[in-house]
């Protein structure tokens, strides 16, 4: 079929368009769509925020839809994110935590709309998440132990000489790929799932173009694939709802997950 | 020659993805009653193996 | 809990390739190379959202759920009181109804042993008051029989002497008289005592 030899070229436009390209300016100082749509989400986030507030502070039981489902989501911040992995010291790093997890899930959602890019589409952005997340550790962990003593404290004990500080080396090494790993990992999620959703819509696009040129049978069953397409698309879109919701997860309970590797005592 | 690197990147997660839904199930057969804590320890495991699946997908879409 | 993640070598080469630096031409890993126009807005942005979230937001929300779930630890401490509470006054008030009810019955039990003595005082006097009357009843017949008997005996004399003197006319002498009497006064008094 014709369509599938005109689908690399529209696959590859379709890329070429998710790539960060600036409305304002140029690359180094300007303003691309991604920071356009990340600056609506922060926006909404703070609007959103700002009338839970005010609302939950008028009665001591929540009352209203809105009001119960931001709370649910605080509460499972509170309790699943932050007091289950930190234990004593969780009221310190609570903001923290809780602003990761609810900056990026705003910003995923926000790119579920139709038409709307998801603030974190770009490894700028997610990079500049992932490299507060590490600066936020790393104080944390030096904080405790002292600058020298934390880079020390990756050093297994109990282990005989040479190999603690093989392990060593290769702790090191992996704690400065969690900056790594955390900006790319968020960011392949949000992008991947986006361009197959582009993929599919181009796929029912390009059958139902058959109509065009007048109703015959292979109209007809171009129109019956494209439903197809379709659907599957919903299933993708559906699909991408939870890997929002997943990767703000992800993203927030690693940085916990960080932050009590840091004040671990040995 | 992108596709295929992808294709057999996606091996390993489809593997790994597996055992994880393995391990999920026969947990939860077992112990029913932490099916909530279960399902989610599983979603998470298979939340980092899928990344490294995705990674090969935007290589492999970059590359082309 | 530490991890060496797998993959690490292919993560090593994109961070070697994703360090910022100024874009050549475009090429083919131009989407994995973080633009400075996204990277600094997006650091201000995610600064000042702390910042707000944190000085705003995350106390008073964290001082509602704080407060709740002290109302709620409060109210279930309060009815647990008042729960032993009320098991304690059950306890003192059922206790004080026994009391109540041993003394009731040592009450009962005094009066009761109380009433038979005295029943057993008036049942005693009453039969000594009985025997007595029997006693005097049976002395005063007695002195009426004895009163009795003299009085039939003259009147069986006189009646005997008349009988006598209209039967036997005028033909007795004095010794006859005296014998007749004699032997009718021995036969009255057997009579008497028989």
């Amino acid at each position: 079929m014709s369509e599938f030899e005109q689908l690399p070229d529209a696959v590859n436009e379709l890329v070429d368009s998710f790539v960060a390209q600036p409305i304002i300016g140029d690359e180094y100082f300007g303003f691309t769509q991604y920071t356009f749509w990340m600056a609506v989400a922060v926006v909404i986030l703070v609007i959103l925020l700002f009338a839970f507030k005010k609302r939950q502070a008028a009665h001591l039981v929540p009352e209203g839809r809105f009001v119960n489902a931001i709370e649910y989501l605080v509460e499972f911040a509170r309790k699943d994110l932050v007091i289950d992995l930190l234990g004593a010291t969780w009221r310190q790093h609570f903001p923290f935590i809780a602003t990761v997890f609810f900056f990026i899930l705003i910003n995923n959602l926000i790119g579920l709309v139709p038409g709307a890019h998801p603030g974190t589409g770009t490894i700028g952005v997610t990079l500049a998440l992932a490299l507060m997340t590490f600066v936020y550790f790393i104080d944390v962990g030096v904080k405790k132990h002292g600058g020298w003593g934390y880079l020390k404290s990756l050093k297994p004990s109990g282990v005989p000489f040479p190999m603690d500080w093989l392990v060593w080396v290769i702790e090191l090494f992996s704690t400065f790929l969690r900056l790594i790993t955390l900006a790319v990992r968020l960011f392949c999620n949000m992008f991947a799932g986006h361009v197959v959703m582009g993929t599919f819509a181009i796929l029912a696009s390009l059958f139902i173009q058959r109509l065009a040129q007048g109703v015959t049978l292979e109209a007809i069953t171009g129109a019956g694939i494209s439903l197809m397409w379709i659907l599957l698309l919903i299933i993708i879109y559906l699909v991408e709802m939870l890997v929002a919701a997943i990767q703000a997860y992800v993203f927030a309970m690693l940085t916990g997950v960080y932050v009590q590797l840091a004040e671990e005592e040995e | 020659m992108g596709v295929i690197g992808y294709g057999l990147g996606v091996i390993g997660a489809g593997i790994g993805i597996g055992i994880a839904a393995y391990g999920a199930t026969t947990s939860m057969a077992r112990q029913p009653e932490v099916q909530g804590r279960l399902f989610t320890v599983f979603i998470l495991g298979s939340a980092f193996v899928e990344a490294l699946a995705l990674i090969g997908f935007v290589v492999a879409l970059v590359v082309s | 809990m530490r991890r060496f993640p797998k993959g690490a070598a292919l993560v090593a080469l994109l961070g070697v390739l994703l360090w910022p630096r100024p874009a050549l031409a475009v090429t083919a890993f131009d989407i994995l190379i973080p633009k400075p126009a996204e990277f600094f807005p997006a650091l201000i942005a995610f600064i000042v959202i702390f910042v707000v979230l944190a000085k705003f937001i995350w106390p008073s929300v964290l001082k509602t759920l704080d407060s709740r779930q002290q109302t709620i630890q409060d109210n279930i401490d309060e009815s647990e009181k008042t729960k032993l509470d009320a098991q304690k006054a059950l306890r003192k008030s059922e206790a004080t109804i026994q009391e109540a009810q041993a003394r009731a019955d040592g009450i009962i039990a005094e009066a009761k042993k109380a009433a038979e003595a005295t029943k057993a005082e008036i049942i005693d006097d009453a039969r000594k008051e009985a025997s007595e009357l029997t006693a005097r009843t049976r002395a005063a017949l007695a002195a009426e029989r004895e009163a009795t008997m003299d009085e039939l005996t003259e009147q069986v004399a006189d009646i005997s002497v008349d009988l006598a003197s209209k039967i036997i006319g005028e033909s007795l002498d004095e010794d006859a008289q005296k014998r007749i009497i004699e032997r009718y006064l021995a036969k009255a008094g057997d009579i008497d005592e028989s």
